[in-house]
């Protein structure tokens, strides 16, 4: 393939797939080094670029934490850079129970910057690229 | 005879070299650089603030900042990305369903302006994209921008006006493919660190034996402003295939930098408060 061709599909390729949106804004309004455990249930999914977004029903009960009770806004990567690690759009439905830990807003509204979710069996599905020191790998 | 011989000779020449030079094998670690790349936390940085925590801090000389134009180093903060003016930090809750505006200007840059001071790479998993021949690299990022790295031969241009991406001139060290790029604006790079026009940037990109893992060595070095070079490295995963439309590609292809969408510039929105 002539080169002309091939850096126009490659360009044409980038605008389409354009979707590096973990940065796509500052991070300065969570508190990136905090790690909050959540438990709840879906009740909004979102799966749409720039950021997936759903919503997280946490109701009282035994063991939660009255602060954490209600619905939050829990806000992801763009859709390319949640796909690479692992999530898709079904990866979540309407109803579904959900354990995550994500970045509480620092001026306590209630939104979430997502960290991982938990599946039911311990997997982690990661919002980006960033890693605990738990899961690394040199 | 001899003399008309020597003189068709002559004349083809130069429209055979370029076609024995075409027919040289690429590099086998170029051949393997070609392709989509994903940058990994081999680190754990705990989150995207920290992924620049493990880039050694810039040691600059005095005044190399204000040399540079730059009240600070590359590692950004405050709402109002991508360029835009900072938009002004609240300090209490938003009313519930009124959205974070966190990007002041959505979709910035503009020609080269994406070639920043990150050149291409940035702090998540946004997609790099290497092709390769004989006569240049390019490397083109995922959120847009090229570079081209000129493996012909090439010196830089002088005179030369300033841009984001600078000029680069490339060559082939056994497995590396060394990159050398003047001819920044002004601005800041990451760790803390600057550059001007003046500054020389030297990128080592090794390919690991098995293909499957790319380190990116970032060598910056201005005596006006360093008090040595300023040295860090990027690590890359080859891109997960996935599956699209019945195909398998390298990327979701889905569209994100769309300045005309109202959700493009905001963040988290409240959510109505059903549950006590």
């Amino acid at each position: 393939m002539r080169i002309r061709t091939r850096v126009s599909l490659a360009i044409a390729g980038f605008a389409l797939a354009s979707a590096s949106v973990a940065a796509h804004h500052s991070f300065a309004m969570f508190e990136m080094d905090k790690d909050v455990d959540y438990r709840g249930v879906v009740s909004e999914w979102k799966w749409q670029n720039p950021h997936v977004h759903f919503t997280v029903d946490i109701k009282p009960g035994s063991g939660v934490d009255p602060k954490q009770v209600g619905r939050w806004d829990v806000e992801g990567g763009s859709i390319n850079i949640m796909t690479r690690q692992g999530w898709t759009r079904a990866s979540y439905k309407i109803g579904d129970p959900i354990r995550l830990v994500g970045h509480p807003m620092k001026d306590g509204s209630k939104g979430i910057s997502l960290f991982y979710a938990i599946r039911p069996d311990g997997t982690r599905l990661y919002h980006d690229i960033a890693r605990p020191k738990d899961d690394v790998s040199k | 005879m001899r003399c008309r011989v020597m003189a068709l000779a002559g004349l083809l020449l130069p429209l055979a070299v370029p076609q024995l030079l075409a027919a040289q094998p690429t590099p086998a670690t170029a051949a393997r650089l070609e392709g989509d790349w994903v940058r990994i936390d081999p680190d754990g940085a705990g989150s995207f603030g920290g992924l620049g925590a493990s880039i050694p801090p810039a040691q600059l000389l005095p005044g190399a900042t204000a040399a540079a134009g730059r009240g600070g180093g590359g590692r950004g903060g405050g709402r109002g990305g991508r360029g835009g003016p900072p938009v002004a930090e609240s300090t209490s809750p938003n009313p519930e369903g009124v959205p974070y505006i966190v990007v002041a200007q959505p979709c910035a840059g503009g020609l080269g302006g994406r070639s920043n001071g990150a050149l291409l790479v940035n702090p998540d998993s946004g997609g790099v994209h290497f092709i390769e021949h004989k006569d240049e690299v390019i490397f083109a990022g995922e959120r847009g921008g090229v570079r081209h790295f000129y493996l012909d031969g090439r010196q830089h241009p002088t005179p030369w006006t300033p841009t984001p991406a600078g000029h680069s001139i490339a060559k082939y060290e056994g497995n590396a493919l060394v990159v050398e790029t003047v001819g920044f604006t002004a601005g800041a790079v990451p760790g803390g660190g600057v550059r001007t026009p003046e500054t020389r940037l030297v990128e080592r990109y090794e390919v690991s034996a098995d293909g499957k893992r790319l380190t990116i060595t970032y060598t910056w070095d201005d005596p006006k402003l360093y008090q040595k070079p300023h040295v860090y490295r990027y690590y890359f995963d080859r891109s997960p295939m996935l599956e699209s439309a019945g195909t398998r590609v390298s990327y979701a292809l889905e569209e994100w930098c769309d300045a005309g969408d109202p959700i493009e510039k905001q963040s988290i929105v409240p959510p109505k408060q059903t549950i006590k």
